[in-house]
């Protein structure tokens, strides 16, 4: 019935389509089949949590109220702030009642509970009953609540840092990779997908979906950008910074999860629209853009047939210009549907689209040596037009109060369409070594992510839970037709007449690569409760889990390179940087201006060049759970055994080869949590992980970036991590929080990426010391500085929140490590340096103002703010100084308006500070890298039928 | 003791050629290497020693990588042709080597297959060493990913006598470019005699570090430097002829990445003939440049007969010219516009001009190079 979904967006020309293969519905039946004939013996549990305020004393927290389930035995009293929880109820519908001593009593009918989830009822009580529509029921609380999570939180015996869609809506937060910068200790780098979690880059991060893993979309790094999940289908995202067994142990900073969208409930429908600006891009006289991409992002340009015969290119070398006014469109919606007395389906669908104009203009130089020579001195202009589309579904479906399957299918298509023109100085000892050099590259890409995720909880006895989860995954990251031109001045001593550099047959060509990444992977995990106490929990509880995840990937990429003649035979035929298109075609090639095509391979060999990688892990664990009066304990132990190949056949390496890595890691962690008391708690986390090299980085595989060679290291191993965390938590009030934490890392024989002694300065990896190390404090708080209740229903309140980091790293850099361990050698300028992606301070804070005019309508005002201090980017060598990121504050300010329950608008004003976006080499003191982004500024329209 | 298999050889045209190791015992014991001429790519292990045959054509179609304890001989007339773009060159690692007993009326020819050649049709020869480079206590060469470097001074890669290099300099990209001959760290234990590289795309032919000394070398028709030693190069180049380059006759450099690097190319240069022209000048110092001390050089029809970069851009230089530690005695500049473009007063030793004759000729194509180079 569900098994094969299919939802169509007719309007805009969205299409979006979740497809289930054929291994897939296989697996779907025999889990069906499987769920519907268990004996079901006792019922999967939800909760009713909230606070309760005192009307007659200005609506403070209201202590030792009644909080009682009609009917039956359940009930509680609400603690010093008010709040309240009770545990433990079957999923079904309920009347709570409300009661306190000389107040009226205020019963609350039809309150929803779900398995697994909170609904969270918040009301005042007085001496006179509020009418009954004013109690605040979140009638299903999701996770995405600030204060369900919060109780997630102060409740998990694992240390948790989760933030979810409420408050990732209250800071205009649009993508998941802003999304965690908000939260303490990650920094993002500016430009790239690479997330730094308290100093530590990329590789020991790790990415799920639902707890599922996700494929990366670029091959030099672990983990997917982020920046392609829209909000739109964020529930919530846990920040897991410490190590828990139930995860892969390929852990070093942090374990990142995104919660996708559920909906149970009576049905809704929603419209969002939306349109913005940036300055810069606005400013620009032409937004230039290359030819061949569309505008909704879904067309890849052509490789032509017989590409090295003649000038079969369609596309056009020229720009187009496009008005730069971003624009967005969305329609989200979701029903349930009860079948029989038991059983419920239940669906949530959302499509949308968005794009973006950027532009920016600076300064880039490049190789600068010890004497604080620029070798590359640049202007540049780039300007980039990025589109998302995403559509997901789910479908969930409750068998009965003991089990439930969801099916999770989500389709991305992220594209970013970037045109840029560097000029300048090209090589100071060679090219265009007086300025007047130009070089222009246009570059689409295109990611897609189909992911298929099914996914079980399973209440087996009183005592035994059993969940599970299933994924296949397919990426599929394209570069259609990157069109590249290089010219210099025909003499040095004129720099404004040009002519196409001959040098390099490189410098002018049409690039084409594919990357197609296929993942499977399952997790299967049995809890055993036991020993129960006075209050009819269980203190202990055991789990044994499975996980496996394979992956395949294969890229293969072909480069076109237009030769032209050199030395005597070279016309320098003058050129229009802007109209090149009277150059690179048939003619030329006829008369001779151009020479000839040429692949990578560099003769007439159109074949493309590829590697090939596969991955299998498969891991077990074990965890021990008990809970001895105000200690909690989880224990736990995970085997993993990972097998890693890869091989390719490349222009520098035409007789192909392979590299396998095979690696059995065990893996202890421990989480203890004291309560001091009801708003204190203690907590201790520690762990050992490891950190895999990444498999192009063993790859003996020359793999030219756009703008750099790197080559694998087959000497490269894992380096091992030992994770030491301590965290004390004051919940003042239910939406409040101070924490403190301080961690520490030990790690053994860390990987870098840096530049190892070549003759052409050739970017590799090796574990570049015997020891890295990080200690730091983070400081977290969120307090309401003034919140007041205006009537019954209405509240105004003004809260600070913010997060604080800082943070101490040092590793060893040893060349003669290097030398000794691998085939390549290395002359690093420091002895000792921070680690990459590490700033010794990261400031979030945010204050937020909102105001309810009445039940349905209110305003909510939030000012976000974000300072890096300085941060080391990458590790110097030969003399010549380590790069860094200057410190950068900057700031958001977002206003969201409900005007009726119907209607909400929202404005944005993103990157107000508009600060310089700048790196320099250090010790040489050059800046190598400098933009701004502009202010961004838009304005969002929702509309719920 | 050389144990060609002909029936074999004759009968399906691939050649077993014995390898015979040093004292020539244990023959029956020694590998086979198989080689197709019509399909010359091999890798030629250690123990192992291939013996090409002059009377056949070679087909070279991928990589022939002679590695530690390989060695490979090439008798005079071998013709080697080359198909196959970056992926047709030959490479000799560190602790190999390579014997090219080329004569000067019958050198041994290495060209591309292309029935009408062009500038990159193949990659090149590229030689790994021990010797010391600045680069690093070793490094990675350009192409073909062997580690060069090391402290053996007189480090031993074999003898290359009589060779011609034809439309070398297949590249990667813009980084990675065969030049017609690339000496990586080779050591001055090795004899490097009458080579020439005619209409390579990149360099003709060049010194990556190492303490090899280059006699009789010619370089014709480059597509960028005609002859070029970086990276702490220490050696004697001698009779030297240049003609037609497309930038720097001649190009010697110190670092890039720190131009003061230890240790300092250091180069004797002497009897050179650099013929025009070339947008880069006669002789292009660069990169720190190291120490020069050159006699006898011919410089003919350049804008710029000596030149280098202001003291702003390359201070190390520069500094090395005002300092004296590089000095041209004599140098003869004939049809050249500016004799050098350094700034400042000229240091006394720097420019001793004089009237010489270069390579031998002066400008014409010197005796030495007749009847093997073209």
């Amino acid at each position: 019935m569900f098994l094969n979904v299919m939802v169509t967006f007719i309007g805009k020309g969205l299409t979006f389509f979740a497809v289930t293969n054929s291994l897939f519905m296989k697996f779907l039946f025999t889990t069906l089949l499987l769920c519907f004939s268990s004996i079901c013996l006792s019922q999967e549990v939800g909760s009713i949590a909230g606070s309760l305020t005192d009307k007659e004393a200005n609506n403070s927290p209201l202590p030792f109220a009644n909080v009682l389930i009609k009917n039956s035995s359940k009930g509680t009293t609400s603690d010093f702030d008010g709040l309240y929880r009770i545990e433990n109820l079957e999923p079904g519908t309920y009347t709570v009642v409300f009661s306190f001593v000389g107040y009226e009593t205020i019963e609350v009918p039809n309150v929803t509970v779900v398995a697994g989830k909170v609904t969270e009822i918040n009301t005042a009580l007085g001496s006179s009953a509020a009418a009954l529509d004013e109690v605040i029921i979140t009638t299903v609380a999701r996770r995405d609540s600030e204060v369900a999570l919060l109780l997630d939180q102060k409740k998990a015996v694992e240390m948790k840092q989760s933030i979810g869609a409420q408050e990732l809506s209250r800071k205009g937060v649009s993508d998941a990779s802003s999304a965690v910068t908000k939260t303490s200790g990650i920094a993002k780098q500016e430009g790239s997908s690479n997330i730094y979690v308290r100093g530590l880059d990329d590789r020991y991060n790790s990415t799920s979906l639902n707890n599922l893993p996700i494929p990366s979309n670029n091959s030099l790094r672990k983990n997917i950008d982020l920046s392609i999940f829209a909000t739109d289908i964020i529930e919530a995202i846990d920040i897991d910074k410490t190590y828990v067994t139930t995860n892969y142990g390929d852990f070093g900073g942090a374990s990142i999860n995104i919660d996708s969208k559920e909906y149970t409930g009576n049905g809704f429908f929603e419209i969002d629209l939306g349109t913005g600006i940036n300055t810069n891009a606005i400013n620009t006289d032409e937004f230039k853009q290359h030819d061949g991409p569309k505008y909704l992002g879904f067309s890849n340009p052509k490789m032509p047939n017989n590409p090295l015969d003649a000038y079969n290119f369609t596309t056009s070398w020229e720009t187009q210009s496009k008005t730069p006014i971003a624009s967005s469109y969305g329609l989200t919606g979701g029903k349930s549907f009860n079948i029989g007395n038991e059983s419920k389906l239940s669906f949530f669908l959302h499509g949308s689209f968005n794009n973006n104009f950027s532009y920016k203009e600076g300064v880039e130089r490049g190789s600068v040596s010890k004497q604080a020579i620029a070798r590359k001195d640049l202007t540049f202009e780039s300007y980039d037009y990025t589109t998302g589309t995403t559509g997901i579904a789910n479908l969930t479906y409750k068998v009965n109060n003991n089990h439930k399957i969801s099916y999770n299918g989500l389709y991305i298509n992220s594209t970013s369409q970037q045109h840029n023109e560097y000029r300048g100085v090209l090589d100071i000892f060679d090219q265009a070594a007086n300025g007047g050099g130009y070089i222009r590259r246009s570059i689409f890409e295109r990611t897609q992510l189909f992911v298929n995720q099914l996914i079980g909880t399973h209440t087996l006895t009183d005592q035994i839970d059993v969940n599970w989860g299933a994924t296949y995954n397919q990426m599929r990251n394209d570069m259609p037709d990157r069109m590249q031109n290089t010219l210099r001045p025909v003499d040095d001593n004129n720099l404004e007449v040009l002519t196409l550099s001959e040098l390099s047959d490189a410098n002018n060509h049409r690039y084409f690569h594919e990357l197609n990444e296929d993942e499977y992977a399952a997790r299967i995990a049995a809890d055993y409760k036991f020993s129960k106490n006075s209050e009819d929990e269980y203190a202990g509880k055991i789990t044994l889990g499975y996980q496996v995840k394979t992956k395949d990937i294969h890229f293969n990429a072909s480069q076109y390179n237009f030769a032209l003649p050199t030395g005597k035979d070279n016309p320098n035929v003058v050129v229009d940087p802007y109209h090149l298109d009277s150059f690179f075609n048939q003619e030329s090639l006829d008369n001779g201006n151009i020479q000839g095509i040429k692949t990578l391979f560099g003769g007439s060999f159109d074949r493309p060049e590829k590697y090939n990688g596969t991955q299998i892990i498969n891991a077990g664990y074990v965890n021990f759970q008990y809970q001895f009066n105000k200690l909690t304990l989880l224990a736990g132990l995970r085997g993993e055994k990972i097998t890693q190949k890869i091989d390719w056949l490349t222009a520098v390496s035409p007789m192909g080869g392979e590299e396998t890595l095979d690696e059995t890691q065990i893996l202890p962690s421990l989480s203890l949590k004291y309560e001091l008391n009801e708003k204190n708690n203690l907590r201790f986390a520690a762990s050992k992980t490891y950190t895999l090299p990444q498999f192009i980085e063993r790859a003996k595989f020359q793999y030219v970036n756009v703008t750099y060679p790197t080559i694998g290291n087959p000497d490269l191993y894992s380096s091992t991590n030992y994770n030491v965390d301590l965290r004390w938590e004051f919940f003042p009030k239910n939406d409040e929080l101070i924490s403190v934490t301080a961690f520490g890392k030990l790690i053994q024989d860390p990987i870098n990426e840096f530049v190892i002694a070549s003759a052409t300065n050739d970017i590799s990896w090796a574990n570049t010391g015997d020891l890295a190390k990080g200690v730091g404090i983070e400081l977290e708080a969120r307090k309401n500085l003034l919140k007041k209740e205006l009537d019954d229903t209405r509240i105004q309140k003004l809260a600070l929140g913010g997060n604080i980091s800082y943070l101490y790293t040092e590793q060893d850099l040893d060349s003669e490590k290097v030398g000794k361990e691998t085939s390549y050698s290395v002359r690093f300028t420091d002895s000792t340096s921070p680690l990459t992606g590490a700033s010794d301070w990261l400031i979030n804070a945010d204050l937020s103002y909102s105001h309810d005019f009445s039940e349905k309508s209110n305003l909510l005002l939030t000012l976000a703010g974000n300072y890096f201090s300085d941060r080391f980017y990458a590790i110097g060598t030969n003399n010549q100084g380590g790069i860094y990121d200057k410190a950068v504050f900057s700031m958001d300010f977002i206003a969201k308006y409900q005007i009726n329950k119907n209607l909400g608008i929202g404005l944005s004003a993103k990157n107000l500070t508009n600060p310089t976006i700048e790196r320099y080499q250090d010790e040489q003191d050059v800046v190598v890298k400098s933009y701004d982004l502009g202010q961004s500024f838009s304005l969002s329209l929702n509309y719920k039928f | 003791m050389k144990k060609f298999v002909l029936s074999i050889f004759a009968a399906s045209a691939l050649i077993f050629a014995s390898c015979s190791s040093d004292d020539d015992k244990n023959n029956d014991k020694e590998p086979i290497v198989e080689v197709n001429p019509d399909n010359f790519t091999l890798t030629i292990k250690d123990g192992q020693h291939v013996k090409l045959i002059n009377t056949l054509e070679y087909n070279l179609t991928g990589p022939v990588i002679v590695e530690e304890g390989g060695k490979l001989t090439i008798p005079a007339g071998t013709v080697i042709k080359a198909s196959g773009g970056t992926s047709a060159y030959i490479a000799v690692a560190q602790k190999a080597e390579i014997f090219i007993n080329g004569e000067a009326n019958n050198p041994v020819v290495m060209t591309s297959a292309s029935a009408n050649p062009a500038p990159g049709d193949w990659g090149g020869l590229v030689v790994c060493g021990q010797a010391p480079t600045n680069k690093g206590a070793t490094a990675q060469a350009e192409v073909s990913d062997l580690t060069y470097g090391g402290t053996n001074v007189n480090d031993n890669s074999g003898v290359i006598k009589y060779l011609r290099v034809e439309y070398t300099g297949a590249e990667f990209n813009g980084a990675k470019q065969f030049n017609g001959v690339s000496f990586f760290g080779v050591g001055n234990g090795t004899k490097v005699e009458y080579i020439q590289s005619y209409n390579g795309k990149d360099d003709g032919i060049e010194f990556f570090g190492g303490t090899v000394n280059g006699k009789y070398l010619v370089s014709t028709g480059s597509g960028d430097d005609s002859i070029d030693f970086a990276d702490g190069w220490a050696g004697t180049g001698e009779y030297w002829y240049i003609k037609d380059g497309a930038k720097a006759g001649i190009e010697g450099s110190n670092n890039g990445d720190d131009f003061a690097l230890t240790p300092l190319t250091n180069a004797t240069l002497k009897n050179i003939s650099i013929v025009g022209g070339g947008s880069e000048g006669g002789l292009y110092i660069k990169e720190g440049g190291g120490k020069w001390n050159a006699s006898n050089i011919y410089v003919d029809g350049f804008e710029v007969g000596v030149h280098l970069k202001g003291a702003e851009d390359d201070p190390q230089s520069n500094q090395q010219v005002a300092n004296g530690d590089i000095t041209f005695n004599n140098i003869q500049f004939v049809g050249v516009d500016t004799k050098t473009d350094y700034i400042g007063d000229l240091p006394e030793n720097f420019l001793q001009e004089g009237t010489n004759t270069g390579a031998g000729n002066g400008a014409e194509l010197p005796d030495w190079a007749q009847g093997w180079t073209k």
